[in-house]
């Protein structure tokens, strides 16, 4: 595959279990069609989520990662979710030090109902992700 | 509508036909607009429980937990779900009644199994996790340990939730919730992005 006509990103997303995954899990059975490029690994909470982790992930073979969570006031565990907003401005210093574009990460809030929400979040991050091209730690073999 | 003395005549549009239709009744029935309770935001907040889009709350599942919340010991039925008639509110009331009777004829609940753990070898004793633990489950505790004072965190078992917030606080892999390693989240992203 050429990179400059068929770049095919990957993209992980962090869904917790209680919001994000279940409004996942709603786009899927409102038969909502979204890119096949975001892969979702499920979480207790977005606060779980270690800033190591989003840049170990974007350095051993994401193009983007996104994080998503309940909305402000809904996080399972009362505040979890302020938590891993407080964290993410780490997280974008942290991407400036690897050489990583911000757009890479995002920080999302979707709630268990917003099935639509999800499927629109996810086109909108494959769709920028398309536009800044793969990940200079990405070595493709395709 | 036209009132006459042998009824009403109401001419209405019916949406399939596209067409005009005069209908004879004796009388006319509106049903209102069933509109969510404007402080169920409040009591969403207060029960940790989602609402829908429309401000209805929201079940655990639509098809495989239809009267449960994802909040573990919260249960749902009538019009706070959505619009319906009596009978499914009373059929669904009868539900969420037998769901509650599963826990409360319990003598004994047991814990949360996915809950954290601290690894004494890792941890100092920073104490770096015990502001952002939402629900203060974690103390500083120092003992001694061959001559020497040591500091680790000590978890409360019935106090913690397991929501993780202590391990992606931790910068050095002092504690990590179970079934929810750095090691079996980072598996996790390996097997996804197909790199491992
Ligand atoms: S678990 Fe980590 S953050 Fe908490 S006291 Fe130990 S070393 Fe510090
Ligand atoms: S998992 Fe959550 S509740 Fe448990 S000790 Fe860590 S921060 Fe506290
Ligand atoms: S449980 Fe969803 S963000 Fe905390």
């Amino acid at each position: 595959m050429s990179e400059a006509n068929g770049f095919e990103p990957k993209i992980i997303a962090f869904c917790c279990n209680w919001c994000s995954y279940a409004g996942a899990d709603l786009a899927g059975t409102s038969r909502l069609q979204y890119p096949p490029n975001v892969r979702i690994v499920r979480v207790m909470c977005s606060g779980m989520v270690h800033p190591n982790l989003i840049i170990d992930t974007l350095t051993k073979g994401a193009d983007g990662v996104i994080l998503c969570g309940c909305h402000p006031g809904d996080c399972h565990y009362l505040d979890g979710n302020l938590t891993a907003q407080k964290r993410a401005e780490a997280i974008d210093l942290m991407l400036e030090d690897f050489g990583l574009e911000p757009e890479r990460f995002r920080l999302e809030w979707i709630s268990a109902s917003e099935g639509p929400r999800f499927a629109q979040v996810m086109t909108e991050m494959v769709e920028s992700i398309k536009g800044i091209g793969p990940s200079p730690y990405v070595r493709r073999s395709d | 509508m036209k009132a006459s003395d042998d009824g009403l005549r109401i001419r209405v549009r019916d949406p399939v036909l596209r067409q005009f239709l005069v209908l004879e009744a004796d009388a006319l029935v509106l049903a209102p607009a069933i509109v969510p309770p404007e402080d169920a935001e409040e009591i969403a907040q207060r029960f940790k429980v989602p609402l829908t889009a429309d401000g209805f709350f929201l079940e655990a599942h639509m098809k495989l937990r239809p009267i449960d919340f994802a909040t573990e010991g919260v249960f749902l039925c009538g019009m706070a779900h959505a619009p319906k008639t009596v009978s499914e509110s009373i059929a669904q009331a009868m539900g969420a009644a037998a769901r509650a009777a599963t826990l409360l004829s319990k003598e004994e609940l047991e814990l949360e199994a996915t809950i954290s753990e601290v690894v004494d070898a890792n941890c100092d004793g920073c104490a770096y996790c015990i502001a952002p633990c939402p629900y203060d489950a974690l103390v500083l505790i120092e003992y001694m340990y061959g001559g020497e004072i040591k500091r680790t965190v000590q978890r409360n078992p019935a106090l913690c939730k397991g929501c993780g917030v202590c391990m992606a606080t931790c910068p050095k892999q002092g504690i990590f919730v179970r079934s929810y390693r750095p090691e079996q989240l980072a598996a996790m992203v390996d097997a996804a992005l197909g790199v491992a």
